[in-house]
């Protein structure tokens, strides 16, 4: 372990070094992925993702016992599922909620809560739900669900980010047909809109979502594989495994699941070792081998998602194009992939990834060219580069981002570094005084409809439409819109691939890498699936 | 008055020297090391010392982004010093001023003053730190104003207490006699003769000030993020401690050197100037 330097070289190398060694304890998810057909979305990635197998797990399917307990970085504030924007909360999300689809682990879009889902016509979906599925308190899944829960996301009161994607504006009216079948009529053509069910419209039980007495955001009661226990708050969300779970999802793989809050990563590796935590997410890179010397796992999936750095384009000197090209000149990528990554990531020409609609393997990233960054910054008026102030919110991207700072202070841009709250990040995004460089990160982004409706599209925000970025662009805006409404899904794919075409020669953001996670595996964890959307739900589908 | 010892002991010149070193490394550094404390180099990360293989280009290794270990604990040393040493006279101007009124005048002035150290103990320092970096915002003028109204309190006690025990001596009664103005009594006549106590305290305060500094700069308190010191280099090496323990090692080893050079100097400079304290 002497040559420390050979360990973080290059990306590709260090692949190779992987590959080489024929006995590994690191498991690789890079599965050659057998895309189904789904509902004819694009597969995720080279890969897709696949069943995890510890050393030390045994298979024993139906036999349930004991606590598998899983380290998160941070806390989500509410369980309401309108309202949770992380992966953290997330995971708990639809762990205890079931959507009408999902994603599977190859990356398309599969039939979940819905036995099926087809757009009759442009302005249609019949959804047939599926039959004998009840809540954890005791309710009929049923039509009358699919109404509450998205009357749910389009109320003002919730007051949703993603409001204008289930109300009036997209949705114009609820049938039911029969218990068993709803009908979707719609203001105008969303082909967007199955992507989106999968991410945010969980069913709610609706006897108990229209009960005042209710509380959604710290009592949550849905069809998942985990039923909800208790939260103690900045602690732990304990769940219990609903017996007899069998939807696609997968079967919870531990009676039950302690979900805790550790914003360390030492903390969490350390409670990995200690056999205090099965499952943690975001090993620091740096501790890898300090995992598998301890006898633990360290998993690396890819994630469909994309770290990018915001850039508040409506504030100078950012709304000059030359300076956002020049800013994404200056950043070396492939360095900070190799050293702070471990080599897992390419760098991105936009925001979209691999196994994404609109990504283009065509289509070249920004070369790291720190004269032409300069340059660039000469053209636009400022020779001698400027002050500005680069936030992040999770401490586990702050090595990333004090690297970037590095970076762009090399041809003069002098960027002062903030840690922020998670809470304060959330609540700032519109605030043109706050810092105008943001590190984020995005998932999921089989369909790039959320990202570009709240990231490119023109600011409007009473519609909630365009506020992380302030961005206009009407060549962008424009191909924004024709492939919201074009429901060809080769047509639409082409759209978004000529907007990522627009979003890179004009950059709405400093573009990173394309996401991967790194899971840290306790000897004793059983036989876990991950999933593309990094969703962590201690289940395991049979393959 | 007892006979002055005439030297400094052996521990206060091993002190002197340590001092001496660090002074003259925070000072003249960065003419002898042409290296950017700033610089990164993400493919040259982790880069381990001289005495864990690694090579002269950077005898103290390389942290997690590739800057050069040495340059910044120099760079540190700095902040560190500047602070200890601004931060202590801070603070004793503050205590010894209040020390001072309350001893010499006594009564109210002095119970007030009494309650105001008490209620100063009971507050930690961190809390201090917090608050005033909310308000303030980070920077060094935040570092030092934490630093001063948490520190005066060691030298008003006992200035308070010298001031107090020479209230009734014979040649204050006679300045008081030929009607010497209260300020001029304080300052000329009071003052001088407790030079030797206020020396002792602040001589050992510099050390304490440096550690509180590490402290704050570690909880990310004070300083702002691209402000090298040597409790945020600390800080920054946590998450590598094991991959990498001299990120966290060296400028540890920096604090601990620096405290003990100061603490030596300043029992050597007690037992110079208070031998009956030996």
């Amino acid at each position: 372990m002497t040559t420390r330097a050979n360990r973080f070289g290059p990306g590709e190398e260090r692949m190779v070094d992987e590959l080489e060694r024929p006995v590994s304890r690191r498991t690789i998810l890079r599965l050659a992925g057998a895309g189904g057909l789904g509902l004819a979305l694009p597969t995720l990635g080279p890969g897709g993702v696949g069943l995890v197998m510890p050393a030390g797990a045994q298979g024993t399917p139906g036999v349930l016992d004991g606590t598998i307990t899983i380290d998160l970085p941070d806390e989500p504030k509410t369980l309401d599922p309108a309202l949770v924007y992380d992966a953290n909360g997330w995971s708990i999300v639809h762990a205890v909620y079931d959507a009408l689809v999902q994603y599977a682990p190859d990356g398309t879009l599969e039939p979940l809560l819905a036995e099926s889902l087809t757009a009759t016509d442009p302005l249609t979906y019949e959804i047939k739900l599926r039959q004998g599925v009840t809540f954890h308190n005791g309710e009929p899944f049923d039509a009358r669900s699919v109404a509450v829960s998205v009357a749910h996301l389009a109320d003002p009161a919730v007051d949703s980010q993603v409001k204008s994607f289930f109300d009036e504006t997209t949705i114009a009216g609820i049938e039911e047909i029969d218990p068993h079948t709803v009908r979707l009529h719609l203001a105008q053509p969303a082909p967007w809109l199955p992507a989106q069910m999968a991410a945010w419209l969980v069913m709610l039980p609706p006897g108990y979502a229209t009960d005042s007495g209710s509380d959604l955001a710290a009592q949550p009661v849905g069809t998942g594989p985990f039923r909800f226990v208790t939260w103690q708050r900045g602690q732990q969300v304990e769940l219990e495994a609903n017996e007899g779970y069998a939807l696609p999802k997968g079967r919870p793989i531990a009676a039950r699941a302690v979900y805790r809050f550790v914003p360390e990563g030492s903390t969490r590796v350390a409670d990995l070792l200690a056999g205090t935590a099965d499952l943690v997410r975001a090993v620091p890179v740096d501790q890898i081998s300090a995992v598998e010397e301890g006898g633990a796992q360290v998993a690396i999936s890819p994630v469909s998602g994309s770290a990018w750095v915001r850039i508040a384009t409506d504030v100078a000197p950012f709304s000059d194009p030359r300076v956002r090209q020049a800013l994404n000149h200056a950043v070396d990528v492939d360095a900070i992939v190799a050293a702070l990554l471990g080599g897992n990531g390419t760098r991105l020409a936009n925001f979209f990834v691999e196994g994404g609609l609109g990504f283009d393997p065509a289509l070249s990233a920004y070369a790291y060219d720190p004269d032409r960054a300069t340059a660039l910054l000469q053209e636009a008026g400022y020779p001698d580069g400027f002050e500005t102030t680069l936030e992040y919110a999770s401490a586990e991207h702050a090595a990333v981002v004090e690297a970037i700072a590095g970076q762009l202070g090399e041809v003069g841009v002098r960027v002062t570094v903030q840690a922020v709250e998670t809470a304060r990040f959330n609540e700032t995004w519109t605030d043109v005084a706050a810092a105008p460089l943001r590190f984020a990160t995005w998932r999921p982004l089989f369909d790039p409809y959320t990202l570009l409706n709240l990231v490119v599209a023109a600011p409007d925000f009473a519609k909630g439409q365009g506020f992380l970025s302030r961005h206009t662009n009407p060549a962008a805006q424009a191909l924004i819109d024709a492939a919201a409404i074009e429901t060809d899904p080769a047509k639409r794919a082409e759209t978004y691939r000529q907007l990522g075409q627009v979003l890179r020669d004009e950059p709405a953001a400093i573009y990173l890498y394309g996401l991967t996670a790194r899971y840290g595996l306790g000897p004793d964890l059983p036989a876990w699936t991950p999933r593309p959307d990094e969703y962590i739900i201690p289940t395991a589908r049979d393959q | 008055m007892p006979k002055r010892a005439g030297r400094l002991p052996l521990s206060g010149m091993v002190g002197l020297v340590i001092v001496g070193v660090l002074a003259i490394g925070a000072l003249l550094g960065p003419l002898l090391l042409d290296v950017d404390p700033a610089r990164q180099d993400l493919r040259g990360r982790l880069a381990p010392p001289i005495w864990a293989g690694g090579t002269g280009a950077h005898p103290f290794g390389t942290d997690g982004l590739g800057h050069d270990v040495l340059a910044r604990v120099i760079a540190g040393a700095r902040i560190s010093l500047l602070i200890g040493v601004v931060a202590t006279l801070a603070a004793g101007v503050i205590g010894v001023t209040l020390g001072l009124i309350a001893g010499a005048t006594g009564g109210l002035v002095d119970r007030i003053a009494t309650w105001i150290v008490d209620v100063q103990m009971a507050v930690p320092f961190v809390v201090v730190g917090i608050a005033l970096t909310a308000a303030l915002g980070n920077g060094v003028r935040t570092v030092l104003l934490t630093l001063a109204l948490t520190g005066w309190v060691g030298y008003a006690r006992i200035v308070r207490l010298q001031a107090i025990a020479l209230r009734r001596a014979p040649f204050v009664e006679a300045a008081r006699a030929v009607g010497v103005s209260p300020a001029r009594l304080l300052g000329r006549h009071l003052l001088p003769n407790l030079t030797a106590p206020i020396t002792v305290v602040a001589s050992q305060q510099v050390a304490a000030m440096i550690l509180y500094e590490a402290a704050l700069s570690y909880l990310g308190l004070g300083m702002p993020s691209s402000t090298i010191t040597w409790g945020g280099m600390v800080a920054n090496g946590q998450e590598l401690l094991m991959a990498a323990p001299w990120v966290s090692a060296v400028p540890g080893a920096a604090i601990a050197l620096a405290v003990l050079g100061f603490n030596l100097l300043g029992d050597g400079v007690r037992d110079l100037l208070d031998p009956e304290a030996r």
